[in-house]
């Protein structure tokens, strides 16, 4: 017991002073998520439902246009601002280009005489858009299918007002479409609740390079020949330089999570909401620890330079990384590259975290993540003692 | 135990690396008193480095029986490491550590603990003279003092054999006599050296016996003011004040250089023929050594006559 205190010991001692180590291990991917959290909360917000700000600018002013104006209002995925006095044109593309609107929409001064009347040819358009240059072209198509249907409807109330048919009913019409969504507690995603575990799951990976480094270097120092001479055994020579990172990797899935709950809201983004079971996390943050810590000793076995450690342990990450969906999300990649992401332990830390984080997952949702990882690194370890063995 | 007691017994031991067309060590066998400091000499690549390999369990045995203090290297390994330590050749600690944190460590996986950890480490800092830098981190020592920092952490665990591989090399004088002084002292505490260095005034100083190792193959095993006076005996060494016009006059001298030669002298009346002949030659005898001989000549000549001396 005292040989693996010493071990644990001096191996905390070690990380302790390796400042570039350390930064790899929680400056990193600290940087990552407070930067991809804060640059994608955007996309992430209009995609879970953030109004999209559009001016309009009411040149004619009656009933009918306000009315356009106020059924615009009530779809709820925009946010109206009218102005007052109108702006040059000019300065209405200077406050698009700003990013202040996505839209603005120019209400002709006849709108209420032309609205019933068919299109004439050389007539002034009933409504003109300007589109912001930032707007996807997927948003634009949104948007004017909103406006066109809005126009349309409000020409039907005001023909079935002639026929004295009375107006029409929007309540039916919103009544007969129900909205669920799959997102667990009916809230969307957040930028911050999708990056915190994808940049979490890499960090724990990235022990691979400090302990492989030290792991290599032990051996070029000829510190590791000295113990081979004591009655230290291997196994706790490994277990006392596994738990200490095991520990690392804890402490990095506590920093990260209060990155996310703490740090990223007062920066300006959206605060991480823990969710699903806490022992499923808890189970689930030592899955990964232990697959991560297996190809660790399985690189650090393997090398036989630190440059040779640092090299497979950095680009192993990337790789891993780069097919397992923390880079590039995994619903973004095609079928085949899905496929392929479908092997990368990440993945599967990831798919996990994803699970408790965004859908309320408990133990038993993610076991086969727990399963995988388990699996994975109980292999790798394996694996890299009968190497270790074989060499000695 | 006395000195003279056995306490080291290697008995025709052979090793042969994977892959090496011949062996590493051909049939050793030797024994090391207790108390005693035993030299182990030998070029590089003569098999020494495989010996401690060997002695101290680091590489399996093949062939032939280490024991250690009654321990078998092949079947009781853990009583053969708990008795020994080793100082390698290799600066063998952690540089980003203290010398203190690097002892602590060592001491712990030899499962060294509490107030005996404390006291064995305060002996080892003083035994090597660390103790103003012990709490300064090892990277930060001078050649010398890491090379005691080295030496240190191989007396926390207090062996009884301690095995020093080359413990001075590549210092100043004043480290390299204060590991020899520090040395001295474990050797007039009890402890029982196995000692491998290329400074053969060292060995000559420290060492009780010595084994030179030639091609894996023992080519001389015995104390070593023994083997001093072997080489000695008999031995004349005349020092001339100018060179001599013809050398060949003088048949049977070894000629060092142009006014150094040696004779061996094979009766009572020798050394008179020996100095007529000088003066008939027309030398002019400057000094005469007799019966003086270093180590390093009695080593370089048993490896350049392959241990036939």
């Amino acid at each position: 017991m005292t040989a693996l205190v010493a071990c644990i010991i001096k191996e905390l001692r070690l990380l302790g002073r390796d400042v570039h180590g350390l930064a790899l291990l929680f400056i990193l991917p600290l940087v990552f998520i407070l930067v991809m959290s804060l640059a994608l909360q955007d996309v992430y917000a209009a995609r879970g439902g953030r109004p999209i700000d559009v001016l309009v600018i009411d040149r004619d002013g009656g009933d009918a246009a306000k009315s356009l104006t106020q059924r615009l209002a009530d779809n709820g995925a925009f946010r109206i601002s009218q102005t007052t006095p109108l702006p040059s044109d000019a300065r209405l593309k200077e406050r698009l280009r700003s990013g202040e609107f996505s839209f603005a929409v120019d209400v002709s001064n006849t709108y209420g005489v032309t609205v019933l009347t068919p299109p004439k040819p050389g007539a002034p358009p009933l409504l003109t858009v300007v589109v912001a240059p930032d707007a996807s072209k997927q948003t634009e198509a949104i948007f004017l299918g909103v406006l066109r249907e809005a126009v349309g409807r409000q020409r039907l109330d005001l023909l079935l007002e002639r026929v004295g048919a009375g107006g029409g009913d929007q309540a039916a019409g919103k009544a007969q479409i129900v909205t669920t969504y799959a997102f667990a507690r009916e809230t969307p995603p957040s930028a911050v609740q999708q990056n915190v575990p994808a940049w979490l799951v890499f960090a724990i990976f990235f022990v691979a390079i400090p302990f492989s480094n030290t792991f290599v270097r032990e051996r070029e120092l000829g510190a590791h020949r000295r113990l081979r001479t004591t009655n230290v055994s291997p196994v706790t020579q490994f277990f006392g330089k596994l738990i200490p990172y095991f520990a690392i990797n804890q402490l990095q899935v506590a920093l990260m999570l209060a990155v996310g709950v703490f740090l990223v809201p007062m920066l300006g983004g959206e605060a991480l909401q823990i969710r699903g079971a806490p022992e499923a996390l808890v189970l689930l943050s030592a899955a990964v620890s232990l697959a991560a810590l297996g190809l660790a000793l399985l690189i650090a076995v393997v090398a036989r330079t630190t440059e040779q450690a640092t090299m497979l342990s950095g680009l192993g990450n990337i790789v891993l990384a780069a097919i397992g969906g923390i880079m590039v999300p995994k619903f973004v990649m095609p079928a085949a590259m899905q496929d392929v992401a479908s092997w990368s332990p990440m993945a599967w830390g990831l798919d996990g975290f994803l699970d408790l984080l965004l859908r309320d997952g408990d133990t038993a949702s993610i076991a086969p993540e727990l399963l995988r990882l388990g699996g994975f690194g109980a292999v790798a370890l394996v694996v890299a003692w009968l190497i270790y063995r074989a060499r000695d | 135990m006395t000195i003279g007691e056995p306490i080291v017994k290697v008995t025709d031991v052979r090793h042969r690396y994977r892959g090496a067309d011949r062996d590493a060590l051909a049939s050793v066998s030797l024994s090391v008193a207790a108390g005693s400091c035993f030299g182990l000499l030998g070029p590089n690549g003569a098999g020494k480095s495989t010996l401690l390999g060997l002695l101290t369990g680091a590489i399996r045995l093949q062939h032939g029986d280490i024991e250690i203090m009654g321990a078998s290297t092949r079947d009781n390994l853990p009583a053969v490491r708990a008795a020994s330590a080793i100082a390698p050749q290799d600066l063998a600690f952690y540089p980003a550590l203290t010398g203190r944190e690097n002892l602590e460590f060592f001491a712990g996986v030899q499962n060294v603990d509490g107030a005996l950890r404390k006291t064995r480490i305060a002996e080892a800092s003083a035994a090597c003279q660390l103790d103003d830098v012990l709490d300064r981190r090892a990277e930060t020592y001078s050649g010398g003092l890491k090379r005691r920092l080295n030496l240190a952490i191989a007396l926390v665990g207090a062996p009884k054999i301690l095995y020093l591989d080359e413990p001075t090399v590549g210092i100043d004088a004043r480290s390299r006599a204060l590991i020899v002084e520090a040395i001295a002292a474990l050797k007039r505490s009890g402890v029982t050296i196995i000692y491998i260095s290329h400074y053969m005034e060292e060995v000559e100083a420290l060492c009780d016996a010595v084994a030179v190792i030639d091609h894996g193959n023992v080519v001389a095993l015995e104390r070593t003011q023994a083997l001093v006076q072997r080489g000695a005996e008999r031995r004349l060494r005349v020092t001339l004040a100018a060179p001599l016009t013809d050398n060949a006059v003088l048949a049977g001298a070894e000629w060092l250089d142009a006014t150094h030669f040696d004779v061996l002298l094979d009766a009572e009346t020798a050394l008179d023929a020996w100095l007529g002949k000088t003066r008939a030659a027309g030398g002019h005898i400057a000094r005469l050594d007799y019966g003086a001989s270093k180590l390093e000549t009695i080593y370089l000549g048993l490896l350049e006559r392959g241990g036939d001396a």
